[in-house]
């Protein structure tokens, strides 16, 4: 490879990466603040049912129908951090190079896998989409608004995958940590 | 099948994430091998997410988060040193009992353990005492979490069987405090000669109780809202929550914007990765319904005439070893659904099983290649967790004989939710 083939990918990896720092914080804002609601919902619950002596359904079904808006968007993010829970064993054995070639191998399973995942996600959605299931909630909404949270889910995290796939490669992938708690 | 069973184990100790290998493997099992219907697992993915009880789970992780960057950790610890601290190995036993106090706000081990490690491991070391035994009684002293309410690992096994949340919370309260007691004296044991500060007097007692009021209230807040029937999990949680956002920003004046947008933060993230595991790990539970794989398992316990005392040893040995691989959410969606019909089939209390496996599992926090607890303490007073691991044996021997408790006295796990 010549210097500047190397010097075209790296520039394309680093315009690649500042769009996903970009996306990345989208998508954490928006989690954040759903997050929010989540926890917000069901004290209102409470207040509104201590005040008027009646609780209303829909305070309490709404939070968990927004963790899926949550986690789907949210896995690319933590695949970007290494902040899933795996079974780490083997790269604590492995030092330097092998250990790159374990991350490469890791990464592109995940962009192969996400991928996977995003397609069955997109075939399974618009069945219900034609289907036109609603929910069973006080609030009636199609089903498939729900279920579109993971083939969207799950292509971020493919593209994510994918980015850190070419930065480990290139072998200029930023280390991060995850706030896993 | 079994092509697609090895391949999931080689992905897994390839240390590919759980959620992708469960999700591929499982669902290659059941759309190829069994047939089922890809919508089916969609389906049933979403169910199990969406579960009411589940949602506690994030409201609870906030409640951790927003304590954690609030100021309470630090008033939890000073009022243990202040009660405790001239007792032998008073910085120790301080440690334990602000990890039981804050695994009472908090659902999360590693929240507890980030909590009250960062305030108090610095002063030990300072103090003399050993980093490995630091480490690994912090993190082994954070097991306390799974077991005192509110814990994540009791809303996940709710969900699985069905047993209500509120008897699965009351059930790891007396296990909790015999761990807690197994622990403080070990490390009264261990830490006899270590130096330790003078009696508090009365007035910095009474100081110390004072600023800590606030958050020891908020127990009560939680579990009082529960069992007096007024409120559900998560909302005993959303209040809890909230009464966290108040005491932070209006009584302790610790908590500003940028802690609370990293409370946010910390609590997506760890959202996520437990909902991956239990949106991709339910696929593993259908496999299990269509190949009548648990049916199949109790025929050949009953067949040789198993006793429930054979099957918890069996049981047992079986979390002892996942947990040192795995943590307690895969676990338990991987082997509640094989182990909970048998517990039934053997007439073995509920209760008393999910004291005892949490434990084990526990137990994984501590031991390598894979401990998280371990991990997480060491990054605290950054040192590397392989020179903590000689430490390891008196804490697992700990874990043991709280098992070998449970296993004799399962009342300790029965009585109280018997009360409600």
């Amino acid at each position: 490879m010549s210097a500047d083939t190397r010097s075209d990918g790296g520039s394309f990896y680093e315009a690649y990466r500042r769009f996903n720092d970009i996306l990345e914080r989208i998508i954490v804002t928006v989690a954040c603040l759903v997050v929010a609601v989540i926890v917000l919902l069901p004290f209102v619950g409470v207040v509104v049912r201590w005040i008027t002596g009646e609780g209303y359904s829909f305070l309490a079904e709404t939070a968990p129908q927004l963790v899926p808006w949550v986690v789907f968007p949210m896995i690319g993010v933590l695949l970007r951090c290494d902040g899933h829970i795996t079974v780490d064993m083997l790269p604590h054995f492995l030092k330097g190079r092998s250990q790159t070639i374990l991350r490469i191998v890791v990464l592109a399973v995940c962009v192969l896998a996400c991928a996977a995942m995003a397609w069955f996600g997109v075939r399974t959605t618009a069945f219900f989409q034609k289907l036109g299931q609603l929910s069973t909630t006080e609030i009636e909404f199609p089903l498939w608004y729900l279920y579109a949270s993971y083939p969207i889910g799950l292509l971020l995290a493919a593209n994510f995958c994918l980015e850190s796939l070419i930065g480990e490669s290139l072998g200029r992938r930023p280390r991060r940590q995850s706030e896993v708690l | 099948m079994i092509v697609y069973v090895l391949l999931s184990l080689g992905a897994m100790l390839l240390s590919v994430p759980l959620f992708i290998v469960f999700g591929i493997g499982s669902a290659a099992i059941a759309l190829d091998v069994l047939g089922l219907p890809a919508h089916s697992l969609m389906q049933v993915s979403f169910d199990a997410m969406t579960k009411q009880v589940l949602v506690a789970i994030p409201i609870f992780i906030f409640a951790g988060a927003v304590m954690l960057h609030g100021g309470a950790a630090r008033r939890l610890v000073d009022f243990g040193m202040a009660m405790v601290g001239h007792l032998p190995g008073g910085m120790a036993v301080a440690l334990i009992l602000a990890i039981g106090v804050f695994s009472a706000i908090s659902g999360s081990i590693l929240a507890s353990i980030v909590a009250i490690g960062t305030v108090m491991m610095p002063p030990m070391i300072r103090s003399g005492y050993p980093k490995p035994f630091v480490i690994v009684l912090t993190a082994a002293a954070a097991l306390i979490d799974a077991l005192i309410p509110p814990s994540n690992t009791a809303i996940i096994f709710s969900a699985i069987t069905h047993v209500p949340v509120s008897r699965t919370f009351a059930a790891g309260v007396l296990p909790g405090i015999v761990l807690m007691f197994l622990l403080l004296a070990y490390a009264m044991f261990m830490c006899r000669h270590m130096p330790r500060p003078e009696k508090a007097s009365t007035g910095v007692r009474a100081r110390a109780l004072l600023a800590a009021l606030p958050s020891l209230i908020m127990p009560v807040l939680i579990l009082g809202g529960l069992y007096r029937g007024f409120m559900t999990p998560a909302e005993s949680a959303s209040v809890a929550s909230v009464y966290a956002l108040g005491l932070g920003w209006f009584v302790y004046r610790e908590l500003d914007w940028k802690g609370l947008v990293a409370s946010l933060r910390a609590t997506a993230q760890t959202t996520t990765a437990i909902f991956a595991i239990i949106a991709m790990a339910v696929y593993f539970s259908i496999i299990l319904t269509y190949t009548k794989t648990p049916q199949a398992i109790i025929e050949f316990f009953v067949q040789y005439g198993i006793t429930p005392l054979g099957f918890m040893l069996i049981a047992g040995l079986v979390f002892l070893l996942l947990g040192t691989f795995l943590e307690a959410v895969p676990i338990y969606y991987l082997t509640i659904p094989i182990f909970y019909p048998l517990c039934m089939a053997l007439k073995i209390d509920p209760l008393q099983f999910y004291v005892y496996t949490v434990g084990l599992i526990g137990m994984g926090l501590l031991t390598p290649p894979v401990c998280v607890g371990i991990y997480t303490a060491a990054a605290i007073i950054r040192e590397p967790p392989n020179r903590a691991f000689r430490a390891i044996p008196g804490f697992l021997a700990i874990g043991l004989v709280y098992a070998a408790i449970i296993l004799m006295f399962p009342w300790l796990a029965t009585w109280l939710p018997g009360l409600m």
